[in-house]
């Protein structure tokens, strides 16, 4: 009875079945967005709309500040994402390409870093941005997360990578070190830097508790923080909620699908959970 | 002096070798300080000044020192007592579960069925979106009046349930225990959107374990006789060990350090601080929220989450001390 069709046959359905169990809930998202707001209200639930209301992004995108949200969001995140790279990339440099005497200390204050979860933390950042006068600022949602030691390690690792050869070569021709990170190791390293850049982009366009407690102006919130308050915005409004968790969720499906082959390496090498 | 038209600046061997070396060492501390800054700034200090505001009566202000009293105080606190064993609740039904389901789809995808590529992308994709949006989605899911849970319970026949809104355990839905006993209904839901969200990042890293196993391996074991089961139990599963443990500690820190999805399915928000229905979902990390944010006891929330980030640091050196090599990253 298991032949070898019928097996292949069972693991098909099975990774369909699957595919499908995990997919239903982003289905359900966006076609109750599309029900006018009687028919989400119905109960059973109908399997599809009875009819496509667009119009319904447009009454979400006008119901609470989305622009304001996207732009603080899309600051916030590439901000961090420069800035992060920037710090990153030198530190990386140093650590695999230079002499850096206490380089054991190094390491292990970073390797100590890592082990300090960021929500345990919460409270005394906090406090720091308040005596700073960062709060409700983009200093705040940007600056924290300016270094990160998963980037610096993984770009070691890319960096190291690079033949040393040709660092020695440079330097018979004169060249500094700053002049042969930038103008040969970068550009040797583009993949393990959109690793980096896309899972930063990623963790922080999602972040909500940090950016939760640091803004208090609609203003300064990011998506996810707007998203929540939208929730009480619309109230039973399931559909204009449903349209609106769409808008949040949209922008990183899209990098998803432009990026997918760097983003599925780079969760794989660096168990970076999300 | 260098003659008019050479383009570098003082020739190497104008300069000693130690010279060389202290200039280099002083260019690398350079590279190393702004990450070094932002990481001492804003992650090595707050740890320890955590542990500071934590000896102190601190609400609003910083009042008066008190030692360790905030920790004897969270020992016989009950309700942080309560989130302590929530939390575990909370991580042993979600790890085990997600990283079975994570291994049977990747073992799943690494049979070499076509469109594989495009199935770890859709298994993955719940990860990418954010736990916000997640937990709105799935909150209109579990939706007790208008949801297509409580739709498919009623196609089954089967009761409809108030899920976000029960604060029962589900030992005693089943007929099994107190209606005390957790997991509530409430956080059952939450259990298992959390299970749906990280199966797939258990499921891209058990396939790349997966692919590093030699193929001569698995060729030679089929070849006397092996398949299936067999194959997997002796095989397969002990070589990815290292896997396992690596999602083992990842898993669970995150777990235990949870806030997000359950705050928002929890009834945050809206001037609400989680935990609901009646504190059912409150774990750790809602539990220092709650006291940082809402009730404003910085020094009493500052202890919590004092002896969460030794527990995990501990739990971290534990796993790297008993499996030796960590992860790559350090040479």
């Amino acid at each position: 009875m298991w032949t070898r069709p019928v097996k292949r046959g069972v693991l098909y359905a099975l990774m369909v079945g699957a595919g499908a169990l995990v997919a239903f809930p982003f289905y359900w998202m966006v076609s109750s967005s599309l029900k006018s707001n009687a028919e989400a209200s119905r109960f059973p639930p109908s399997l599809f709309p009875t009819e496509l209301l667009f119009g319904n992004y447009a009454r979400a995108w006008e119901a609470t500040p989305f622009l304001r949200y996207f732009i603080n969001s899309a600051i916030m995140s590439i901000g961090t994402v420069v800035l992060e790279l920037a710090t990153a990339t030198l530190a990386a440099y140093a650590l695999a390409r230079m002499r850096v005497p206490g380089r054991r200390w190094i390491f292990g204050i970073m390797l100590a870093t890592l082990m300090i979860p960021p929500e345990a933390i919460l409270i005394p950042n906090f406090i720091i941005i308040k005596t700073l006068q960062w709060y409700d600022t983009y200093w705040a949602l940007i600056i924290p997360f300016a270094a990160s030691v998963f980037a610096i390690f993984l770009l070691r690792q890319t960096f190291l990578n690079v033949p040393h050869e040709l660092y020695e070569s440079a330097v018979l021709d004169g060249c500094s070190h700053l002049r042969y990170l930038w103008q040969i190791v970068v550009p040797l390293s583009r993949s393990g830097l959109a690793v980096v850049a896309l899972l930063t982009f990623i963790r922080t366009w999602n972040a909500f508790q940090w950016p939760l407690i640091v803004t208090g102006s609609k203003d300064m919130r990011p998506i996810q923080v707007g998203l929540l308050i939208f929730q009480s915005d619309v109230s039973t409004n399931y559909n204009l909620l449903m349209a609106g968790s769409a808008m949040a969720v949209l922008p990183l499906i899209l990098v998803f699908f432009v990026a997918q082959r760097q983003l599925v390496q780079g969760i794989a090498r660096t168990g970076l959970r999300g | 002096m260098p003659a008019v038209g050479v383009t570098t600046r003082a020739p190497a061997r104008l300069l000693t070798r130690r010279q060389r070396h202290r200039r280099e060492a002083l260019l690398a501390y350079l590279f190393l300080l702004p990450a070094l800054v932002v990481l001492g700034a804003f992650h090595l200090f707050p740890a320890f000044y955590s542990f500071y505001m934590s000896l102190y009566k601190w609400e609003i202000i910083q009042e008066r020192f008190v030692g360790l009293r905030n920790y004897v105080r969270l020992a016989g606190d009950p309700e942080f007592l309560r989130s302590l064993g929530l939390t575990l609740v909370y991580v042993v039904a979600t790890v085990p579960v997600e990283m079975a389901i994570g291994l049977a789809l990747a073992l799943l995808l690494f049979q070499g069925l076509r469109a594989r590529g495009f199935f770890r992308l859709l298994y993955f994709m719940p990860n990418i979106t954010s736990l916000v949006a997640a937990g709105m989605v799935w909150g209109w899911i579990f939706n007790k009046d208008f949801g297509f849970a409580n739709a498919a319970l009623e196609a089954l026949h089967l009761p409809q349930q108030r899920w976000l809104l029960e604060p029962r355990g589900v030992l005693n839905l089943l007929g099994l225990g107190p209606s005390d006993s957790a997991p509530s209904e409430a956080l059952l839901a939450i259990i298992l959107v959390t299970i749906w969200f990280f199966l797939g990042f258990h499921t891209v890293v058990y396939l790349s374990g997966l692919t590093a196993i030699p193929a001569e391996m698995l060729e030679a074991a089929r070849m006397d006789g092996a398949g299936g089961w067999r194959l997997f139990r002796h095989i397969t599963f002990p070589l990815l060990t290292p896997t396992t443990y690596f999602l083992v500690l990842v898993a669970t820190i995150g777990a235990m350090t949870s806030f997000n999805l359950v705050y928002i399915m929890g009834g945050g928000g809206a001037g609400g601080c989680g935990g609901q229905p009646l504190g059912t979902t409150r774990i750790v990390g809602l539990f220092v929220f709650d006291r940082f944010w809402c009730q404003t006891r910085l020094g009493y929330a500052s202890a919590a989450a004092f002896f969460l980030m030794v527990v995990v640091v501990a739990i971290t050196a534990l796993n790297v001390r008993f499996v030796g090599r960590r992860v790559q990253y350090v040479d």
